[in-house]
């Protein structure tokens, strides 16, 4: 009798167990892995409401509280950098400004609620690249009755002005999301344009 | 157990012990990827960003418009551009003579580009970091292959160490050696091509 036969059980049972130890230990990472990853936006057609769903700081990271705001988006404008507005706005030779203007309507939000972020994203040779909204590249800032930024926990209805610069050409392709800004967001809503 | 029992078990323990051996260590895993920045004017690149050494000199006194940086040793002063690829972020740097490693200065605050600039995709930056070293380092036997090194900060794997890394070999002994530089405040500039 040889010796892989007078072992055929011992050798049986370890070609069960090894696959099912490295499972069992694999397993917790695969669904921590699976729970943080980012889920994918939700799509909504220009000019339709789209849902966002929003949650309070602290709640638990699994399920999503019923707290939502509708946004529309109400218009998309480039402004490429050798126009009339371009120069006036001080955009960099090479650049342009993109404009989406979105109607947010929180109305009844509580106070502690996440506030969400508009962010323009296009592939790149490293990935998709992703801008977020202007901050001191331009001589610009919403005014009036436009919001600068999405402040959920005013809960109220009101116009927002999303004002990213990116480099000349990206603007028309770009997908515009909003998310809480984090890097697996829970909840992604893509607003086309 | 048999003479072939033996053998086998002492196989498996063996190939068990040289796996444990080959396995590489934390030091490793986190080391970052090295990519060297060849020469002056030539735009190299990390995942997170594009480094581009425009100029490299010495001085006594540093300047800025807000600002002027006395100093008993020695000020390096590097001009480069810079390019965040993926996501916004900024530049931090790191300098060594040999073994011995430096900070960049911090004394310049936001007149120095790796304080400054908080960069977005394929729009640069442009501007200064600043190296205080004692005159001593000059004569240091590594100073002419003096290393200055840069990652990007803020990206998706939090920057730095755990990214790439750019590195740019100075001959100290050799670099202009002013009585005073006056840097100009980081600025953005037009895009230029986006290196692959």
């Amino acid at each position: 009798m040889t010796w892989v036969r007078r072992h055929r059980w011992a050798l049986a049972a370890l070609v069960v167990l090894i696959p099912a130890a490295l499972a069992a230990a694999m397993s917790i990472a695969w669904f921590r892995y699976v729970g943080a990853e980012a889920q994918h936006p939700v799509v909504v057609r220009s000019g339709d409401p789209g849902t966002y769903a929003t949650d309070r700081p602290g709640s638990d990271a699994q399920e999503l509280s019923g707290l939502t705001a509708t946004l529309t988006l109400t218009g998309y404008n480039v402004v490429p950098w050798n126009t009339e507005t371009g120069r006036e706005v001080g955009l960099l030779e090479g650049t342009e400004a993109v404009s989406a203007l979105i109607h947010v309507d929180a109305t009844g939000l509580p106070e502690d609620v996440f506030s969400c972020q508009a962010l323009l994203i296009a592939p790149g040779p490293e990935g998709d690249r992703v801008w977020e909204t202007a901050s001191g590249e331009i001589d610009y800032y919403p005014s009036g009755d436009l919001h600068g930024y999405c402040d959920l926990s005013e809960g109220t209805a009101f116009d927002w002005e999303a004002v990213f610069v990116v480099p000349e050409g990206v603007g028309d392709d770009a997908r515009l999301i909003i998310s809480d800004g984090s890097l697996n967001p829970r909840y992604q809503l893509q607003l086309e344009h | 157990m048999s003479a072939r029992g033996i053998v086998v078990a002492a196989a498996c323990v063996a190939a068990a012990f040289g796996l444990t051996l080959a396995a590489p260590g934390d030091e490793v895993i986190q080391a970052p990827f090295v990519r060297t920045i060849p020469a002056l004017d030539q735009q190299t690149a990390t995942r997170e960003i594009t480094v581009t050494v425009t100029d490299a000199r010495l001085a006594d006194r540093v300047q800025t418009p807000e600002w002027t940086g006395a100093t008993n040793g020695v000020w390096l002063v590097v001009d480069l551009e810079f390019t965040r690829r993926i996501s916004r972020g900024g530049l931090s740097g790191a300098f060594r003579i040999g073994d011995t490693h430096y900070r960049l200065s911090e004394r310049a605050d936001l007149a120095t580009l790796d304080n400054g600039a908080s960069g977005q995709p394929d729009l640069p930056w442009a501007g200064s970091v600043l190296v205080e070293l004692p005159l001593s380092a000059l004569e240091d036997p590594g100073a002419t292959h003096a290393v200055i090194s840069f990652a990007g900060t803020s990206g998706p794997l939090g920057g730095g160490d755990l990214d790439g890394v750019l590195e740019y070999t100075l001959d100290l002994t050799s670099l202009d050696h002013e009585p005073s530089i006056t840097i100009a405040e980081p600025a953005r500039v037009p895009p230029a091509q986006v290196v692959g």
